[in-house]
This record gives C-alpha cells, structure tokens and sequence, in this order.
C-alpha cells in the first residue's frame, strides 16, 4: 500500500491533529532540514557519508564530521511514510523473497529503485562506507551496490549471563562486559575507525570523541528522566509514539549540540505536562507496554484504545534501552567504553533471563497491567514467559513492526480489544 | 553397511558406546575442532536434530523464527536425550540454542541437561577477531583437560590430527569420484555423514571398503549433474531424494554434511595447536565465513566444472541470509551459462518434497 498525495495530505492532517508535544514539530522540522543538507552536501558537494546500522557507535562518525544515517531509522521512515509495501514489494521484484526481514533492507530498496522519485525527503545518495552486523546480507548487498567499503561486527556470546545487567551498565561496566569480550569489540571498532579516517580524509581526535561520549551520556541522562517522570506520575504525560519517535529521532543525531538541546527539550516538555497535569488520557484505566519493537507502520494505532477503553501505552524499548543499555561513565578511554556499550547492546533484550529480567523490572517501574509483544524477534516468547510467571498478561502478535503488507486494521483492532477486554479489564 | 547404520543411528551410536563405559562429548555444529576432544580421550559425537519429531517443549520457549533445527535440538536437550553426554559443546552459529538451554537450565523447567559448553569462534576470516578466537580455543582446551583430568599435550593432538587427515583423505577421494558419477547423491551424504557419529578409525576401515567397491560400480550416467547450494544445513537426505527422484544426479553440495565436509588437511608441521586453530577458524564451511569471496571460493571452482549441468538453490522456509546473495549469485552463474533452479520449499515435509520434485523434474527436462 503506498498512498497518494490526498491520502497522505489527510494522514499529515491528522498526524498534526493527534501531536501533543511540540518538541515533535521541532524534531521533524529539523529531520527535513538535515536530510536537505545532506543531500546538498553529497549530491552537489561530492562528500562522502557512511550508512550505519542501530547497534554501530555513530559516535566515531561524529568525531571525524562524517555525514552518517541509521538503516532502521531509514526504514521507519520509510515504513511511517506508508511506503514499506512499495519497496517490500520492489525487493522482491529483484529476487530477495518475501522471508528475508525488511526491517533494515527498506534503505536498500531505497537505494535500489532509482528510477522512483517519490522518496522520503528526497531519497539517498549512495554511501561510502555500509557498517552493521556479519550477518546482515542485505547490508553487503547494498555495499555492493553503492560500491561502498563494508565494516560488518560481530558479538561476543556471553558465557555468564547475568540477569540484573542494568544495575552494573552504567560504572562496571567492564566487570559486567568482560575484558576480553571489550577487547574484540574495540579490535573491529579499530576497523572501523581506519575505514572511516580514510573516508573523513582526517585522523580521529580521541579527545574530541570523548567529548561526544560525555555528551551522549548527558542526553540519555534526560532520557532517563523521562522515563521516571512517565513512570512514577500519576497518569501519561506523553503519548507512547511521540515518545519513540523523538526518542529515536534523538538517539540517531546523538553526540552533536542539536540532540543534547532537543533531549533537554523534550524532558523539559514532558516534566511540564506531568507537572501541569496534562494527561494523554484523562481517563486512564489501564497501562500497557510495548515489549520488543515498536509499530513503527502504524503509531497512531492505538490511540482509539484511550478512547475505548482508557488504556494508554506507557513503555517502549525505546526510552529505557536509552538509559540503561547506552549510559557509560568514566570515559577516559572513549573507544573502549563504546566497546563496552556494544559488546550486548540490544542483544541484553533478547537474550533468554535477560530480557524477560528486565522486562518484569520495567513493568513494575511503569506500573503495566499488561504488555503487547509484536512478533519476530528471537528470545520474545521467554520474554513473555517471565512476564506473565510475574502476574503481567502478554498478547503476542504476529505483526512485523514496519512491513506494511502485514497489516489488517479491523482484524487486529478486534485482537487488541479482545485482548484488553479478556485478560486486563477483568 | 557400517557408514548407513552410523549414519541412521547417530546419537544412539554413540549412546551405546556410553552403556559400554566411554565418555562422550556432544558437538553441535561442525566448526568445533574433533581432535581436541579425541586428544582429552573422549569420543566426539555431532548431535543433530530429529526433524521427524514434534517439538512441544520448544513451542512454549522458541518463536517461530528460529529454525526448525534449532528447535529439534531443543527439543533434545529440554527432553533429557543428551543427558549421557559428559559434555555438550556448541558452535557460534547455535549461540541462541545455547542461551535458551542455560535459561531454561536456570529455571529449572527442563529435565537433566548435560554439562554446556560455548565455543565462540568467530568464523570472519579478519585480524581484529584472532586473539578472541584464540582466548575461545584454549578456553575450550582447558574445559576439556577439566574433564579428561589430563593435559592436552601435543603429541596427543599430532595423534588425533593423524586420524582426521586420513579420513579427509578417503573422503576426499569420495567426493571426486562423485564428479565421475559413481555414486548418488544420497548414497553420498550418508558415506560422509557417517563420519560424524562413528570414532575415526572405524570410519576409516568403513569408508575404505565403500571406496573400493565404487570403483568397478557401474556409472549414472545419462542424468543431469547438479551441484547444491543450501541455506540450511542438510542434516537429511530428503533433498537430494527428492532430486535424484525427479532424474537428476547430486554430485556436490555446499555444506558440510557433504562435499565440504573435509576440506585440506591439518598441516602436521609446527604447532599442532596453532594448525587445528586455523583449520577451524580459516578452512572450515560456515554461513558465518566472512568476506564473501571466501564463503564462495569453493562454490566459484565448483559451480565452473564441466561435469556441473545446473545449480540448486535451496533456500526453505528457514532461510533469513541466503537469500540475499542468490540473486547476485545466480547472476554470475547465468553469465557463465550455469542455469540454476531455486527451491523454497522443506525437503522434509510430504507436501514440500513432492513439490520439490516437480519443480525439479521441469528443470532436468529443460536441462536435456
């Protein structure tokens, strides 16, 4: 399904009417403009600029003043522009079936279907330098296709799991990490700063990435506010979809002067409506969380369930990942601590006694009465086990977060409802 | 006779030498080097999974999107059929296996499990992982001189290498009178599979015996040769039955469970540990081999071989990563006259192998 000018005239109408917070104006207005300056810079400037994927540190790419996007944010793009049908359906045209995930590849499609001029703010240039995992093919793919150099990572297995891994993040880390599991981590980091100084044409100034590192810990630290206030206030302050969006929207700007203002910003906004007792739902019955990734093609969804039901989405991921996965003090060695950050970023959601750990911790701090699981990700059906072993009702669905072609509004607004009418409003 | 019963009875070969007083080792994935375990006087034995078995115990744990195999293997594990093993260890590609057996470990919810080992090789062929790789192989080492209460020395792993060079040789041989169309396909995976159950020097005897009686069989001719690339281990025959069924000949296979299995031998001069370590980390098949031009060297020789008349793509329902590489790859073949037939269907399931047969009966005749 892509839509036509009307339809998506009507759906920008309606966005608009539905958006509480004005930090979300702020966030897309500055999205528009910095995607016209990338392509300005690297259509008419000839810069070269690198295509990451989430779990790679940006932060390198800052200090060495290299132009970077992120593929899922791309692809959520992609995906809220209603246009994910489209390129799913053009990957397919060139040969790549219908069961390989699209949740990175739509950038991909992007990239591929040249002869397309309806694009999100204008499409992309190809990328010098493709850095995500060893096993993301779609990411040689694309490498290939743009003639870019290719820097894959790959994760260390942990050994010792340990369950309550987000109390030792944030200052032990390398206790938590294990030296030796850093260690293969900062080796490819290496790799990765070698390619990229090549690409920047400059060497990379430790000093100066140590200062984005300070800078993207402040801006989860206002993250982090913001989920306590969102956690502990009487009711939501702030409408889940704005919350992701201007949480990732943030997270892929991390570590310059704009995204520290904007997170500061954003805490500011939602602390004033907690304070001014602005409530998404003033009738707030029951609270819900999103447990994996979000319904990036469809946000606005769930907002007829306040309605209905008075039952808000109150946790994501998203925010709470921003605090407890990416926070690392005692920068001194700025490489390694990024080294840290990524020895089990996102995988500590996944894997088996961590993710349900922390799941069953976030629920209690937010308060759930239950939680959505949205299908396709490894380790989710444990972490609905501990969830529910803990008293918290989970309804998996079988939805793929940016994939168009998976959606049926009426069938799943009738699962949902069913959902929230059998197992919360008891 | 020996190479088909090892191959049909697999664990419980190796369940029988446990009633008989040996101490076995569980392997899952073929990128953990035997010659450690042979070296600390265990016998290795590759667990694999029972496709043909429901899996209620995964169901409760796993998501749909984890393999079918991994979910067998599970099954195994939470339902107390390894619990014999001394030890169980696993490959980097069975990384999620193994988080979801230590959970379910912790909570107590499965039966006996074995004792668990990760051995985390990296396989991406790049400096920047070497010293992990090489922390993750004495790890190993020292978890396996803990149990066999000895230490490796290194003549024990000379003599285990010595073992397994000669098996490479004679299955080498195999794979090349696979070319001369000796053999079937299926007849073929179960000669090298059987290799994965049974104790080096009986293999040996075994395969020596099948060899020589492969050299006066009368030839298949007048069938198309294929050659098969797979997105999934093929831990079955259902696939090249299914083809061979339809008319064509298998004479290779981009797996380890046929024609990849050997590859060169362990060099026996210098350090034996340093040889087995680059074995495993640089010379053995895995989708996890980094860059592409070294996953695909041997499918690049092997693909451009006269006696190859087509290639299959087997990419089932489980595949997430071949399939972004088959229209680039199926390209190149068609740019050197190679047709290739692709299959999306399980092998393993009644309705896909007939399926899989009638897609390949129309191509054998497109091929003649």
């Amino acid at each position: 399904m892509t839509l036509s000018e009307a339809e998506r005239a009507e759906s920008r109408r309606r966005h608009e009417e539905q958006t509480q917070l004005e930090v979300t104006r702020t966030l897309r207005a500055y999205q528009r403009e910095w995607f016209a300056h990338l392509r300005r810079e690297v259509f008419e400037q000839g810069r070269p600029y690198a295509i990451g994927g989430a779990l790679v540190p940006h932060e390198i790419f800052e200090a060495l003043d290299l132009p970077f996007i992120t593929d899922v944010w791309y692809s959520g793009l992609v995906a809220a522009r209603r246009q994910s049908a489209h390129y799913s359906n053009f990957l397919s045209a060139q040969g790549f079936h219908e069961g390989l995930s699209r949740y990175g590849a739509l950038t991909l499609a992007v990239l591929m279907d040249e002869d397309n001029p309806d694009k999100p703010w204008g499409g992309l240039p190809k990328p010098a330098l493709v850095v995500t995992g060893l096993g993301d093919r779609s990411a040689d793919v694309l490498a290939e296709f743009s003639d870019a150099v290719r820097i894959p990572l790959e994760m260390p297995v942990i050994d010792r799991p340990i369950p309550n891994w987000w109390e030792m993040s944030r200052w032990r880390w390398e206790d938590l990490d294990e030296t030796f599991r850093i260690d293969v981590m900062l080796e490819q980091f290496k790799d990765v700063v070698t390619a990229a100084e090549k690409i920047a044409g400059k060497k990379l100034d430790l000093d100066r990435l140590r200062e984005i590192v300070d800078r993207v810990n402040q801006q989860e630290e206002y993250f982090d506010e913001v989920r306590t206030i969102i956690a502990t206030s009487e009711k939501l302050p702030a409408r889940l979809g704005e919350v992701m969006s201007q949480t990732m929207g943030i997270q892929w700007h991390r570590g310059t002067e704009w995204a520290l203002n904007q997170a500061r910003a954003f805490r500011d906004e939602v602390k004033r409506r907690a304070e001014q007792r602005l409530w998404v739902c003033p009738n707030e019955q029951y609270r819900l969380m999103y447990v994996g990734a979000g319904l990036w093609q469809n946000l606005e969804f769930f907002t007829e369930f306040e309605e209905r039901y008075g039952a808000v989405f109150v946790r994501s991921n998203y925010l709470s990942i921003a605090s407890d996965g990416y926070l690392r003090y005692n920068t001194r060695d700025p490489l390694r601590c990024l080294a840290s950050r990524y020895t089990a970023m996102s995988e500590q959601m996944h894997i088996p006694g961590l993710g349900g750990a922390w799941a069953v911790w976030e629920a209690r701090k937010h308060r759930v009465d239950g939680g959505l699981s949205l299908g396709g990700w490894w380790g989710q059906r444990m972490v609905n086990v501990a969830l529910e072993d803990a008293g918290i009702p989970v309804m998996e669905w079988d939805v793929d977060p940016v994939d168009a072609n998976t959606w049926d509004q009426d069938r799943f607004r009738a699962l949902v409802g069913d959902f929230i009418e059998t197992r919360i409003a008891r | 006779m020996l190479l088909k019963h090892a191959y049909a009875a697999r664990l419980d070969l190796a369940r029988e030498g446990h009633r008989d007083g040996a101490g076995v080792v569980g392997l899952i994935g073929n990128t953990i080097p035997v010659e450690l375990v042979l070296a600390c006087g265990r016998v290795p034995t590759l667990v694999t999974a029972d496709r043909s078995r429901p899996t209620p115990e995964a169901a409760v744990y796993m998501e749909d999107i984890i393999s079918p195999e991994t979910r067998a293997l599970f099954e195994s594990a939470a339902t107390g059929a390894l619990e014999f093993l001394d030890l169980l260890v696993l490959s980097r590609p069975y990384a999620q296996l193994y988080y979801y057996l230590k959970e379910v470990q912790r909570l107590g919810r499965g039966r006996r499990f074995p004792e668990l080992h990760m051995f985390d090789l990296m396989q991406s062929q790049r400096e920047a992982v070497r010293a992990y790789n090489w922390s993750r192989f004495e790890a190993l080492i020292a978890r396996l001189e803990r149990l066999g209460g000895s230490e490796i020395t290194e003549r024990r792993l000379r003599d285990a290498i010595a073992l397994t060079n000669t098996v490479r040789g004679l299955q080498r041989r195999l794979i090349e009178l696979r070319f001369q169309a000796a053999l079937s396909g299926v007849d073929a995976l179960i000669a090298l599979g059987a290799a994965y159950f049974l104790a080096p020097e009986p293999y040996a005897v075994g395969l020596e015996q099948y060899l020589s009686t492969l050299a006066s069989a009368a030839r298949l001719e007048n069938r198309p040769r294929l050659l098969v690339i797979t997105s999934e281990p093929l831990s079955h025959t259902s696939l090249h039955a299914a083809l061979e069924e339809a008319g064509a000949l298998v004479i290779a296979e981009d797996d380890w469970w046929g024609s990849r299995a050997p590859g060169p031998d362990v060099p026996l001069a210098g350090s034996a540990r340093e040889a087995i370590f680059r074995k495993y980390w640089l010379d053995t098949p895995s989708a996890g081999v980094y860059p592409a031009a070294a996953r695909e060297e041997w499918l690049r020789e092997s693909a451009l071989r006269p006696e190859v008349a087509g290639i299959v793509f087997y990419l089932p329902p489980s595949d997430h990563q071949l399939g972004w590489d088959y229209p680039r790859l199926k390209s190149w073949l068609a740019a050197r006259d190679k047709p290739a037939l692709l299959l999306r269907e399980d092998a393993t399931t009644p309705d896909g192998f007939s399926a899989i047969r009638s897609h390949a009966r129309r191509f054998v005749e497109d091929l003649a």
